[in-house]
């Protein structure tokens, strides 16, 4: 028996009973705890995201639960419920599977765009473009994540009648993202952009993640992705846009929040260094897998040089290789500034970006409890160059004076 | 320090909406096992002659002591309410007994099967059939563990400030109820 | 929280839940089979109610907790749905 397996399939049942557990802490906390003054619609984008992300897993994820218990007691105490002989269907394994796989890229997506949506109002000195659109597009593309599933499995022989409801749901998601693709870039529109780390990252999540959507749209029609299916155009598409929504996202929420985080400021010019980096190896690794997918090349191989139709390919594949070492290799900028501004950086003061949420108004690390006292909330979160406020910037718990107020 | 009993926003305890949700999150579990057992079972025949190998009077007697159960659960928590502590005590013991008699029933059962030969391996519907009474009981256990430390808190007289955990505990109780309520004519009766 | 004037009466409603319990047995043994099914788990369906509305306080409770059911609810009814041409008219 292959003990490695069942420890593997326990781990994911136990980790997710604890996935939900922090779901359940999010959830709570959002609906019950906010601060007065905070209602739903002037909460932070970033909250709207994470708390659409735990409702997507904790919604999903039962079924793999359920087909994890299954197989865990198919592989140990011999049911069949996977297994033909005994009666069972292995395809039921794969929908219970991608039943959850598929709405769990959006909860891996949407916090990450949630961060960016956080950092380019600030670095553009405008409020955010579209608020409300871009709330219900995340509630929309929420609901639309529990009817995809099976574009995954077009392939799998699954009921070819299936293949084109689900074609039209795939395409369908690809609407609200676009628009908060679009409130993005309508943010930066003539704004006063600085281009300062964070903001770097924020603006190459945007890049990257277009060019993920796009061959998106291309793999969830089933003629195309038959073509595609398994081949290193997937592993593209999905580096385009996971690796937009975890690591250029990831990065940029941790040099803009760093400062709150630890107490100090991140070195800006090795930041700036290691975005530049980051972004030129990540699309000289994958930009190229669109192609070599094209040609044939499946995933999952061990030596492409084997198979005489992707000889051709093989200079490619090498450049993929020096690029991907580039590309890790690159990251070292990143832990070695991470160290040092932990230890040595500049003192950061409360608010060192101007910023008009919440966690700004407190110290920097904010001290047990967080707040100094309980702030009240008086505003949406984005409100950059306003005219009430002599500055470009109105926090969202500072009280204008009814004088200021009386004017606006 | 916000409190699991303090009712911010919504006027609901804080708790007892961390509960609902985890509530709301188990449903897809067993509906994801319910839903698998459905759609076989539509889609292959004989279910019914496997299921009438049950034994059908213990799973009867196991549907009462779970309602009983129920029954005593919010029996407790119309205790904390009524501020009588050894009602509450005496109930949340005889509930935590009616969870144990129904893992020994449910035991007693799973050996009379093994023992004619249905394991688990012994089809497809008894792979659903050990699957679902042995998930839902797993749950049984959970409540039972929590309930017994509610009970243990009453009794050393330290449950006082954290008395709405019996209600919270009571929710999770009536929701594995509502599971075997289900669980019963899907496996027994049809 | 329910107070003393509007709590429901546990032990009536245990009573109807037994009652049910043996409503479903007579259906399983008198009816024809489609019949027996349908009632059957029409009373698991009203057996669950009561227990959600009366055990777990619902009626007293703010329409977020019934959404927190439904919703679930609804999305295994997309699964089961979607789950039927694979595995019940793949013949």
């Amino acid at each position: 028996m292959n003990w490695g397996l069942n420890l593997w399939l326990l781990a994911l049942a136990l980790e997710f009973a604890s996935f939900l557990m922090g779901g359940v802490n999010f959830l709570t906390t959002a609906i019950n705890l906010r601060a007065p003054g905070m209602t739903f619609f002037r909460l932070p984008l970033v909250v709207w995201m994470q708390l659409t992300a735990a409702v997507i897993f904790m919604l999903s994820v039962g079924p793999l639960i359920a087909g994890a218990v299954m197989l865990l007691m198919d592989r140990v105490v011999g049911t069949t419920f996977f297994l033909p002989e005994g009666g069972g269907q292995p395809l039921l394994w794969q929908h219970l599977f991608w039943f959850f796989g598929h709405p769990e890229v959006y909860v891996i997506l949407l916090p990450g765009l949630g961060l960016v949506l956080e950092i380019l109002p600030v670095f553009s000195r405008k409020p955010i473009f579209g608020y409300r659109a871009i709330i219900y597009s995340t509630i929309v593309a929420g609901m639309l994540s529990f009817v995809v599933w099976a574009h995954h499995q077009f392939l799998s022989g699954m009921d070819p009648r299936l293949a084109m409801p689900f074609s039209i749901t795939t395409i369908l998601i690809s609407v609200p993202f676009a628009l908060i693709v679009f409130a993005m870039i309508a943010t930066l529109w003539r704004g006063s952009i600085s281009f300062s780390a964070p903001m770097l990252f924020a603006l190459g999540t945007l890049a990257v993640f277009i060019l993920g959507g796009l061959t998106g749209i291309f793999n969830g029609s089933a003629p195309v992705d038959i073509y595609l299916h398994d081949t290193y155009f997937i592993v593209a598409h999905f580096h385009y846009t996971l690796f937009s929504a975890v690591f250029f996202a990831g990065f940029a929420g941790l040099y803009f929040w760093f400062p709150k985080m630890f107490g100090r400021m991140m070195n800006e010019t090795l930041g700036k260094i290691h975005f530049l980096l980051t972004f030129i190896f990540f699309n000289a690794v994958f930009l190229p897998m669109h192609v070599v997918g094209l040609r044939g090349m499946m995933r999952r191989i061990a030596d492409p040089t084997q198979y005489a139709f992707l000889q051709p390919i093989q200079p490619l594949n090498v450049f993929i290789t020096v690029a991907a070492i580039l590309l890790l290799l690159s990251q070292f900028l990143f832990v070695i500034n991470f160290f040092w501004s932990l230890l040595a950086g500049k003192r950061a003061e409360r608010n060192p970006w101007q910023s008009n949420t919440l966690e700004w108004t407190t110290l920097s690390p904010p001290p047990h409890d967080n707040f100094e006292r309980v702030p009240v909330v008086y505003r949406s979160p984005y409100e950059y160059s306003s005219p009430e406020s002599p500055e470009d910037w109105l926090p969202q718990d500072r009280q204008l004076s009814p004088h200021t107020a009386a004017r606006s | 320090m916000p409190r699991s009993e303090d009712m911010a926003i919504t006027g609901m305890p804080v708790g007892k909406v961390g509960v609902w949700w985890f509530l709301a999150s188990e449903i897809p579990v067993f509906g994801g096992l319910i839903a698998s057992y459905v759609v076989l079972r539509l889609g292959s025949g004989g279910w019914s002659d496997a299921s009438s190998h049950l034994n059908f009077s213990l799973a009867l007697a196991n549907t009462f002591v779970l309602l009983t159960s129920s029954l005593t659960m919010v029996l407790a928590f119309a205790a904390v309410e009524e501020k009588k502590p050894r009602r509450l005590q005496a109930n949340l013991l005889l509930t935590l007994l009616l969870g144990l008699t129904f893992l020994m029933i449910k035991g007693f059962e799973y050996a009379g099967e093994i023992g004619h030969g249905f394991t688990p391996g012994a089809g497809i519907f008894w792979s659903f059939y050990y699957g679902m009474t042995g998930l839902h009981a797993l749950h049984v256990l959970g409540g039972i563990i929590v309930n017994l430390v509610l009970l243990v808190a009453a009794l050393r007289d330290t449950l006082r400030p954290n008395e709405h955990r019996v209600e919270l505990a009571g929710l999770y109780w009536h929701f594995v109820d509502i599971v075997w309520i289900f669980l019963f004519p899907l496996l027994y009766l049809t | 929280m329910t107070s003393d004037a509007h709590r429901p009466n546990y032990f009536l409603v245990w009573l109807w839940l037994v009652g049910l319990v043996f409503l479903s047995i007579g259906a399983s043994v008198f009816l024809s089979k489609g019949a027996a099914i349908l009632l059957i788990f029409l009373v698991a369906l009203v057996k669950a109610v009561l227990v959600l509305l009366n055990y777990m306080h619902l009626k007293f409770e703010r329409p977020l907790l019934y959404a927190l059911i439904i919703v679930p609810l609804l999305i295994v009814a997309v699964l089961v749905f979607a789950l039927f041409p694979d595995f019940v008219f793949h013949h």
